[in-house]
């Protein structure tokens, strides 16, 4: 009791003279970063993922072969799950003299589970929302299978041997952007499948049971149903919903998180420096206490209790300005955000403020242990230091709570070890480079004015102190750094990604007699497409010879390329967001055939050059050999295939043509002429998942632009730490100088030039680690390709000078401002 | 009451082993007030740290009301300091960080776990500071600042005190004043009181006077004043 009230009035004395308001700040700033950062990545994280699952339909859909599983069924419902059952197949929809393939979504009561079904009764106008199966004898068609059949609202189609009335227009379905759904819909009712008598043994269908309901509930599902599935049956996630949006989506998270970690190791550094140097000024302290009477548990804990009252305040400030920064950020984004973004969960917050607490002892323990061991001789003797701490068990003890909390973000023991082992090794060649800068400044200040030379000499005799600072205020200069080149990097590479005219349809089902006629329509429309590329749907059937699943580990033997006919193509030219990895690209035209294959199809099939591949197209087995391996870049929104042939390699295949291209809203109605002119072609419209990514990506970079600003802030902290941790000897040393004659303009000009000096080598140190730290950062983590920064090297320097000096002198303000007399007197 | 014997101190230096104190011997009585004198250097602060268990010696014995506190460890010593003894030192030591009055209560509310104030106040009351209660240390004046050590130095009611230069930092004036508080208080309080001091007069304002030189103990009072008794005895 008594310890708490002591150390509360330590706490408050402490803090109103200024002595813990580094610290505060510090915990202030880096729990508040992360914790604006783990809200905001965690509420977009869920709401993307409902959004996702209103592109699925659901949250979860089993997809089968065969009819589902009653016991998948129930297990659902005994979750307390909703189900939905659905039956998908193709077939051609005849009316009158029209007839076309479609895909057929027969659909129960529960239908959509997720997402938006709009119905109208003509096609391209707003359609009302509504839930549910149409009734008996009813169907939904699409606008193109409408124009395709030229039929009306009212008017009558054929499905296998029924006939229904077309009661609505569907405007928007759920999982109608699906990259694979090239037909026009239909939606029937379930309980009407029968009498259509298309269902018949051997017939292609695709059973689904759709199930949605509560987080932890779906999370229970996954778990009891992922064994149970057999290799034709499919389990498709909130991911499978928008697969366009995992990387970019993905990258921003990883961004986020590493902004935050890094405020968290700048609060960290912050942080130890000012406990280091509150505990060297409580030493006096500690010893009058033991005098006193006190254990040296009894004073470690008294300080302890006031280092946790500094914490927990700084922290709560952390979390507060945390949510309120994210709150602020939810409702300037309102209008690019799901419309019901999930509420702040508190597991978050305490996370965070968790994490800001372990880092506060982590890093600030080892300078409390010491006042642990200051001597009651010390009141008698002030020249006694207590012993220090091995700086090996203060460095372990830092590095060992970094570890634990980096692992928890990353979960990933690898990259926790690259990031200690990397980061410990920048430090120590810091060290050694900020040695070798000062001994060149010392050199190339001989003959200047006394300023100049004091203000080096200064840095020099206390070379130590010097190091340190050098390489506090160049790692601080270089994570900044770091995180403002990622988040350039970042934006460019999306804006790259994503110009404005991506293209934002596909169109598929070209026959090889419209492709010249199409390319002409789209030079008259001025209509930008990527190549028109031939298609040729086979399967795998052998590798190097041998059936795939007697040959692959069991991990590969469910691997999606083997599950369902590929899509296959031939190509002369090298395709755009392709990457050569292996082989050469030689592709002439010829007989025998010679394939290009995706990377990681090639690493999961256990594929190397020179290995065979079999395909059974149509009937015809065709075997080529692997002279190329290749990464493709997935989310390009251009068509990208696991495997290229050689070009005459599948002449004799029946083959249709595919290309993307851009199109305008306003052009919106030349899909229309395109469709009247060629009636089997198919067009998938991406335009809309595509306005999602890039809102995504708006809010990720806005997200990016607050964080940094956390990291900045956490930077000054450490500056502002490592100024003030010199600050008595400065005074001392200034009032020596004064009561010798130095005027205070003196004073003031040796202490801008060791400012001068500190900014100008941290900053040059910067420049190297933040080169070096992004290189690995491009090539290992955002797998993107390193680039070489040349104003890097002149901006900075500048930063350094610009952050350096006025901290300095804001910091050391009052080593001009004292009488000397003052600061003698306090001995 | 507080029994030296053959206190020895060493300390490694570069040179090889010092010596700050050799074989030091000496006893005091309870109530009584020893001052130790001597030049810079001649060990009296370490002497002052041993007696008070605030160090421990190389060799040799500190008995302190019956135990011995040599044979004590580091958080034993600083148990009994809680209960038995009180200090004064040269430069202060008050807490900045507290008021006069909550610098006067610490040792009481360290001694016996519940707050103090009441007694804190009584005691700055006696040391004429009753007004100034709520300043901090930075406050005060150097003699006011004394004061009020004393007064912490008396709270708990310490069974010995011990003083290093207790007027040292302070003009004679104020020194004087000081001093006389810190003999009224030890007299009415029945205190042991060990100071350590430069200053003549106020060594011979204590009962005795131990002077140490080169770290050996070179004259006691005590034992001149028995030896000019035995001698007086054999004259007579």
């Amino acid at each position: 009791m008594l310890n708490w009230r002591l150390a509360w009035k330590l706490f408050w004395r402490d803090w109103k003279s200024g002595e813990l308001k580094i610290l505060m700040f510090a915990l202030w700033i880096a729990v508040g970063g992360l914790t604006a950062v783990t809200l905001l990545v965690d509420r977009i994280d869920r709401g993307m993922t409902k959004e996702a699952a209103q592109v699925l339909g659901a949250d979860r859909i089993v997809s089968s072969p065969r009819p589902i599983d009653e016991e998948f069924v129930e297990q659902a419902r005994s979750l307390e799950l909703q189900t939905s059952n659905l039956l998908w197949f193709s077939s051609v929809i005849i009316a009158g003299d029209e007839f076309h393939l479609a895909t057929v979504k027969a659909v129960d009561s529960a239908f959509p589970l997720a997402g938006t079904l709009a119905l109208a009764d003509k096609p391209f106008v707003e359609g009302t929302e509504t839930r549910g199966a149409p009734e008996q004898g009813e169907v939904w068609l699409s606008p193109r299978l409408l124009h395709l059949l030229k039929v009306n609202v009212g008017d009558s189609i054929q499905l296998g041997v029924a006939n229904f009335n077309v009661a609505k227009v569907i405007i928007i379905e759920p999982g109608g952007s699906s990259f694979f759904n090239f037909s026009p819909s239909l939606i029937m009712n379930i309980q009407d499948v029968p009498k259509t008598e298309v269902v018949q043994p051997g017939s292609r269908l695709n059973y689904r049971l759709a199930v949605s309901g509560a987080e932890s509930d779906l999370k229970a599902y996954d778990e009891w149903l992922e064994p149970k599935l057999d290799t034709t049956q499919r389990f498709l996630g909130a991911d499978s919903g928008a697969p366009q949006l995992g990387s970019a989506l993905g990258r921003a998270k990883n961004y986020l998180n590493l902004s935050g970690v890094l405020g968290l190791i700048l609060g960290g550094i912050a942080i130890a420096i000012a406990a280091n140097r509150y505990a060297t000024r409580h030493f006096d302290h500690s010893a009058l206490l033991r005098c006193l009477g006190l254990k040296k548990d009894q004073v470690l804990w008294i300080f302890c209790l006031v280092l946790l009252l500094a914490g927990t305040s700084g922290a709560l400030l952390g979390s507060i300005t945390g949510f309120l920064v994210n709150e602020g950020l939810v409702l300037a984004l309102s209008d690019l955000l799901p419309e019901k973004l999930p509420s702040p969960r508190l597991v978050t917050f305490a996370v965070s403020y968790v994490t800001g607490i372990t880092v506060l002892l982590g890093f600030a323990l080892p300078a409390l242990l010491r006042i642990r061991m200051v001597q009651p001789m010390r009141i008698l003797r002030r020249d006694l230091e207590p012993a220090s701490f091995s700086s090996w068990f203060t460095i372990a003890l830092a590095i060992f709570s970094l570890g634990c909390i980096l692992y928890w973000y990353a979960q990933n023991l690898k990259l926790v070890l690259a990031v200690i082992i990397g980061g410990g090794a920048l430090t120590l060649i810091a060290l050694v480079v900020a040695n070798g800068l000062l001994n060149v400044a010392r050199r190339l200040v001989k003959g200047r004015g006394i300023a100049f030379k004091f203000g080096i000499e200064h840095l020099q005799r206390h070379k130590q102190a010097s190091l340190i600072q050098i390489s506090a205020f160049g790692l601080t200069l270089t994570l900044i750094l770091t995180i403002v080149l990622m988040r350039n990097e970042l934006i460019e590479d999306w804006k790259a990604q994503l110009p404005d005219n991506a293209p934002n349809h596909f169109m598929v089902n070209i026959q090889p007699e419209n492709v010249d006629a199409l390319n002409q329509m789209f030079k008259e429309q001025s209509v930008v497409a990527t190549d028109v590329f031939p298609m040729v749907r086979g399967r795998v059937v052998a590798l190097k010879g041998q059936e795939p699943l007697e040959i692959l580990p069991e991990k590969s033997k469910r691997h999606n390329t083997l599950r369902r006919d590929l899509n296959l193509t031939w190509a002369k030219e090298f395709p755009d967001a392709n990457t050569l990895m292996q082989g050469q690209w030689i592709m002439e035209a010829g007989e025998t055939p010679v394939i290009s294959i995706e990377r990681k199809m090639a690493e999961e099939l256990t594929l190397e050059l020179g290995d065979t591949m079999t395909f059974n197209i149509g009937g015809d087995e065709i075997t080529a050999t692997i002279e190329s391996i290749r990464e493709v870049q997935w989310d390009s929104f251009q068509p990208n295939f696991y495997v290229i042939f050689n070009p005459g390699a599948l002449d004799n295949m029946p083959a249709t043509y595919i290309t993307s291209f851009y199109l305008p809203s306003e052009q919106k109605l030349f899909l229309n002429a395109v469709l009247a002119r060629f009636p089997t072609v198919s067009v998938i419209e991406l335009d809309l998942i595509l306005n999602e990514v890039r809102q995504v990506l708006d809010k990720a970079s806005l997200a990016v632009e607050v964080v940094l600003v956390f990291v900045i802030l956490a930077g000054l902290a450490v500056l502002f730490a490592t100024t003030r941790a010199t600050l008595d000897e400065k005074l001392y040393e200034s009032a020596v100088l004064k009561t010798l004659g130095a005027n205070r303009q003196f004073v003031r000009k040796t202490t801008l030039v060791e400012y001068w000096v500190l900014g100008l080598l941290a900053g040059v140190l910067a420049a190297m680690a933040a080169e070096g730290l992004a290189w690995v950062l491009y090539s290992q983590i955002f797998k993107m390709e390193p680039v070489w920064h040349g104003w890097l090297w002149i901006t900075a320097p500048l930063a350094g000078l610009l952050m350096v000096v006025p901290a300095g002198l804001i910091g050391n303000r009052q080593v001009l401002s004292l009488p000397p007399v003052a600061i003698l007197r306090r001995g | 009451m507080l029994s030296v014997s053959e206190l020895v101190k060493q300390v490694p230096t570069h040179a090889g082993t010092l010596t700050i104190l050799e074989r030091i011997s000496f006893d005091v009585e309870n109530g009584q007030t020893v001052a130790i004198v001597g030049a810079s250097g001649s060990g009296k602060s370490t002497l002052l740290s041993l007696m008070a268990g605030l160090d421990a010696p190389s060799s040799g014995a500190v008995t302190l009301l019956d135990e011995d506190i040599t044979a004590f460890t580091e958080d034993e010593r600083a148990e009994f300091r809680a209960r038995n003894v009180g200090f004064v030192f040269q430069s202060f030591h008050l807490l900045t960080t507290l008021t006069a009055l909550e610098n006067v209560a610490l040792p009481l509310e360290l001694k016996h776990g519940r707050s103090a104030n009441d007694e804190a106040m009584e005691l700055l009351k006696r040391v004429g500071l009753e007004s100034r209660a709520d300043h901090y240390p930075n406050q005060l004046s150097g003699g006011e600042q004394q004061r009020v050590a004393i007064a912490r130095a008396f709270a708990a009611n310490p069974r010995i005190l011990f003083a290093d230069e207790p007027t040292g930092n302070l003009d004679t004036n104020t020194g004087k004043n000081v001093a006389d508080l810190l003999f009224d208080l030890n007299q009415s309080q029945g205190t042991t009181l060990v100071l350590v001091t430069h200053d003549m007069k106020l060594a011979q304002r204590c009962d005795r006077q131990l002077e140490l030189s080169g770290g050996k103990l070179v004259r006691d009072s005590h034992r001149e004043v028995q030896a000019e008794a035995s001698m007086e005895v054999s004259d007579a």
